[in-house]
């Protein structure tokens, strides 16, 4: 047991150092904006995401509980556990997902910009059961512990290939829309549709387990052959997503954008299984029969009664639909000057009938044409210990990035219950700098000036052999 | 410069922030302390399942439980209990051929003095024994005459021939089938006559020569017989028979059955009354002799030959100390005792035939109706090991006992913990596991089951006591309902229920 802890707070701190999509939304040095903020204007007219490294993120968060809610050191470690149970609700989660771009590229043609990739996503979403760990961290025999319910714990898994294809175009001087259409091929899935447990302690100590359970699961989890690439990459399970997105310029100074993500729906058709239990058990002893020489009879007959209760079985499942976990940003900023703004965010998930709010601030400086940066401080899902950092360097075409919501935590991991890192490597070509078309300008407009001057002295030169002037 | 400002503000940012340390060696002081409830056992027992097993068990109609042990046929008495003729001694007389013969009248010896009427015999031998003190010249044939016998309703005679140089003959002849009026006509009892002569004695050479007769009865039985047995006694076959009531073999003291009988069932086929005389003892599991002390009672026999009369001689509470008997709980009856014949003295005729019996049986019924004012029972179990492994990770255990009763009994245990040196009581505690269901006051029978919830605490102090202990004791006083002021009957629709349930507040260590 104290292995399983150590390798589980182990595994949260790895992925305690990172970047957010919170600072990506705004951050239009990097074409990878385009995933959370389809309408956002980018700096590079053509981008090409290098194959596998170009956008690697990974996510975190657990609402639950952080390390140093449970391991401060000169504390009492069950004080601890204790008072997380105790503040932890049915809301509580742990949030995983992972992401990598298989390819992309995007390049501005005419007044719009095209953008067309693969990206390749691994989610993960459970809902801490509270409730059970109460249940078994206190014992049933505490009030509020009499009656025990599972109904609010959830989890999904979702295994996935995006191939999407964007289009962003300025539309009059005010507006500038964006969409992404997605082709979803599904790798594997999982979630729950039912669970409906119960440990109820009656007044006479009898224990009643009620179940209702049905999780369902698709894809590679469950293919018992060996699994081929080919399958992998065509599953049959299919679907289609859009990302749309907005931004409103009111002025030189102000804009707005809004964003809404992954609008749409997988059928899992493939591999299906289905995991069910649905009965009633009631423990009130161990039978004896006094009239019996033997009183106790064989346990085994209890266990056969529990598994005929539950009726727990495995079968094969039917194809069902899933929506994509949809998400919305809406945004506000502020332009200092070109090359610096600030702006507020807000990002709304929804899942499970609950809806995560964060809410953020950020920066961006475009503090160099081949280094630029975006700060923020977010409130992600509760969380208010969020400084973001990401950064920006292009050497030549070259670019790498890296960013997270959360760099605190990788100094202070302890207390890290939110945090992400997004990093990869582009080819980006951004449009030609200002002064230096100004000069190009000048330099056309001086050229242009000799020719005419040339072409006036000659001209001149033409009079004055002119018999008018000849005369003079 | 800018760009310097800012990243230097961020390192200095990042530095100043506090790092909390985490010290994951904290996981070895995990304790789970989780406060458990739960059912442990669910014991039950219904009456009816004891019923069914045990075979001295009867169920009335009504459902009334009664513990039955029935024999048709424990002793028996049979014909030669009743008549019993001994070989008669020889009867000797002398002959002369020249003389008339001569009457015998002899009676009949009987054992113990019985007086026959009439009877059959279905077996014996009339032997006869001739002699003379010199051989005779010629043969000697002398007649005997039964003057009481008849065979098939004439006379009976037998002769005797004494062949001629011989000085003595011996001849037996059977008697099975003679019916004797041994009252010579109503005159006497166990009257045999005789009369003997020497046929054609005028040519017997030397007829002045006597001749010796000797005439005995042997091997007799009685095929039926009329007569008076007597006033007289004969005893009862000793012997015993298990009474093994299972379910109440724990029970040595303080049970009181209200009603219980014990019947000697008895068949009479002999014309005769009887008063039985019988002795009951019973010995219980500890060793302990009760004696029933039953009254003499009179049974009357058939007045026809051939006839059956069945009796049925009751010992109950009022003509016996059966009360105390069987709350002795008896697990052996030992039976002996004798039977007075003709005890009334109103019969003056009794019979019998060769196939007549007397069959005694018995009946033992015990309605359980009953009475417990305070039935101790103590029970110690020696090398209790229930604590050894890690007291400390149990801070406090409640056992909770859920009750539904459906017997009318209070059961009350006392439980005291022994030192394991000393054997001294070093802590214990009351228990009250059932509560008497209440029942109708006339009938006994319980009106309603009860619910009851009792438990007991096992503080830090309990526990370590019960880890210290060896043996526990436990004293069980068992009473029926109002302290035992009250009769109950038993049915089989009681019942209990029994539900011990343990809360327990656990200090457990993870493991590594």
């Amino acid at each position: 047991m104290k292995k399983v802890l150590l390798l589980v707070a182990s595994a949260f701190s790895l992925v305690g150092i990172g970047q957010s999509n919170m600072l990506l939304y705004n951050f239009d040095a990097v074409a990878q904006s385009l995933h959370v903020n389809p309408s956002l204007q980018q700096q590079s007219k053509v981008w090409v995401g290098l194959p596998g490294i170009s956008g690697i993120s990974l996510d975190y968060q657990n609402s639950g509980f952080s390390l140093l809610d449970i391991f401060e050191e000169g504390t009492d470690i069950n004080d601890n556990i204790r008072k997380t149970l105790g503040e932890m609700d049915d809301a509580s989660g742990l949030f995983l997902n992972s992401t990598i771009d298989l390819l992309g590229i995007g390049f501005k043609a005419g007044k719009g910009y095209f953008s067309l990739g693969a990206q390749q996503s691994i989610d993960l979403k459970m809902k801490w059961p509270t409730q059970l760990l109460t249940f078994a961290y206190e014992g049933n025999a505490i009030p509020r512990n009499r009656v025990m319910s599972l109904e609010s714990y959830n989890a999904e898994f979702n295994i996935r290939t995006n191939y999407y294809l964007g289009y962003q175009r300025a539309i009059g001087e005010k507006w500038r829309v964006g969409g992404r259409l997605k082709y979803i091929i599904g790798q594997g899935h999982g979630y729950v549709d039912r669970m409906n447990g119960r440990i109820t302690t009656t007044s006479v100590s009898d224990l009643v387990i009620d179940t209702d359970i049905l999780i369902r699961s698709s894809g590679v989890a469950n293919t018992e052959d060996d699994i081929e690439v080919m399958d992998l990459v065509f599953s049959d399970n299919r679907g289609f997503g859009v990302d749309l997105g907005a931004t409103y310029t009111v002025n030189q100074r102000l804009s707005f954008s809004v964003s809404a993500l992954d609008i749409g729906s997988i059928n899992w058709e493939s591999d299906n299984r289905e995991y069910s239990s649905k009965g009633t058990f009631t423990f009130d002893g161990v039978d004896a029969d006094l009239a019996d020489d033997d009183p106790i009879k064989d346990f085994d007959d209890l266990v056969d009664s529990l598994e005929a209760a539950f009726d727990f079985s495995e079968s094969v499942g039917v194809g069902y639909k899933r929506s994509l976990p949809s998400h919305y940003y809406v945004s506000g900023n502020f332009h200092l000057n070109e090359k610096h703004s600030l702006g507020a965010l807000y990002h709304l998930r929804t899942w499970d009938g609950d809806a995560f709010h964060d809410i953020g601030f950020n920066y961006v400086g475009k503090l160099a044409r081949g280094f630029q940066a975006t700060v923020g401080y977010s409130l992600i899902n509760g969380d208010a210990s969020n400084v973001g950092v990401g950064l920006s360097t292009k050497l030549g075409p070259m670019q790498f990035y890296v960013m997270s919501d959360n760099v605190l935590g990788a100094v202070n991991y302890a207390s890290l219950q939110t945090t992400n890192v997004r990093l990869g490597l582009n080819i980006a070509i951004y449009e030609p700098k200002e002064k230096k078309m100004e000069r190009k300008k000048a330099k056309a407009a001086k050229k242009l000036g000799k020719k005419q001057n040339k072409k006036t002295n000659k001209s001149e030169s033409n009079k004055s052999k002119t018999p008018e002037n000849e005369n003079d | 410069m800018t760009l310097r400002i800012i990243a230097l503000s961020l390192l200095v940012f990042l530095i100043s922030c506090k790092k909390e340390k985490l010290d994951f060696d904290m996981v070895d002081d995990i304790r789970l302390s989780p406060e458990v409830e739960l059912a442990l056992v669910n014991a039950y027992l219904n009456l009816e399942d004891i019923a069914i097993e045990d075979s001295l068990v009867v169920v009335d109609p009504d459902k009334a439980i009664r513990l039955k042990y029935r024999d048709d046929s424990l002793f028996s008495f049979y014909p030669i209990d009743f008549v019993d003729i001994p070989n008669q001694d020889t009867i000797d007389f002398k002959l002369f051929p020249l003389l008339p013969g001569a009457d015998i009248e002899v009676s009949l010896g009987t054992i113990a003095d019985i007086e026959l009427f009439e009877a059959v015999f279905d077996k014996g031998l009339l032997h006869f024994m001739l002699s003379a003190a010199a051989p005779y010249l010629t043969d000697v044939d002398v007649e005997v005459i039964l003057k009481n016998a008849t065979n098939n309703g004439s006379p009976v005679a037998y002769t005797v021939t004494l062949p001629a140089g011989q000085v003595s003959v011996s001849e037996s002849f059977p008697i099975e089938g003679l019916t004797f009026d041994c009252t010579n006509n109503g005159q006497d009892v166990n009257y045999i006559g005789f009369s003997a002569q020497v046929l054609d004695g005028d040519s017997v050479s030397p007829n002045t020569q006597g001749l010796n007769l000797g005439i005995t009865f042997t091997d007799l039985k009685i095929r039926n017989t009329t007569g008076y047995f007597g006033a007289r006694s004969i005893n009862i076959p000793d012997g015993d028979f298990d009474f093994d009531i299972s379910a109440f073999s724990d029970f040595n003291d303080g049970f009181l059955l209200t009603n219980p009988t014990i019947s000697l069932l008895i068949s009479n086929e002999v014309g005769i009354d009887l008063a039985f005389n019988s002795d009951f003892d019973g010995v219980n599991n500890d060793g302990v002799l009760t004696a029933l002390n039953a009254n003499s009672q009179s049974v009357t026999g058939p007045m026809v030959l051939g006839n059956e009369v069945s009796s049925v001689l009751t010992f109950n509470k009022s003509n016996s100390d059966i009360v105390d008997f069987i709350g002795a709980m008896p697990n052996k009856i030992f039976y002996s005792g004798d039977v007075s014949l003709n005890d009334g003295q109103t019969r003056t005729e009794n019979f019998i035939d060769k196939e007549s019996q007397v069959v005694v049986g018995i009946d033992v019924d015990l309605p359980l109706e009953l009475q417990i004012e305070s039935l101790r029972m103590v029970e110690e179990i020696d090398n209790i090991d229930f604590i050894t492994e890690n007291p400390d990770e149990i801070d406090e255990v409640e056992l909770i006992f859920y009750t539904e009763n459906g017997f009318p009994i209070d059961l009350n245990v006392q439980v005291s913990l022994l030192d394991d040196v000393t054997g001294d009581s070093i802590n214990g505690f009351d228990l009250k596991v059932l509560t008497a269901a209440p029942v109708n006051p006339n009938t006994g029978r319980v009106t309603q089951w009860v619910h009851s919830k009792e438990s007991i605490v096992f503080t830090d102090l309990l526990i370590d006591d019960l880890s210290r202990a060896s043996t526990i004791r436990l004293k069980a006083k068992l009473s029926t309902v109002n302290g035992g002021s009250q009769f109950v009957k038993l049915y089989t629709d009681y019942g209990v229920n029994i539900k011990i349930a343990a809360k327990a507040k656990l200090n457990l260590k993870l493991e590594d």
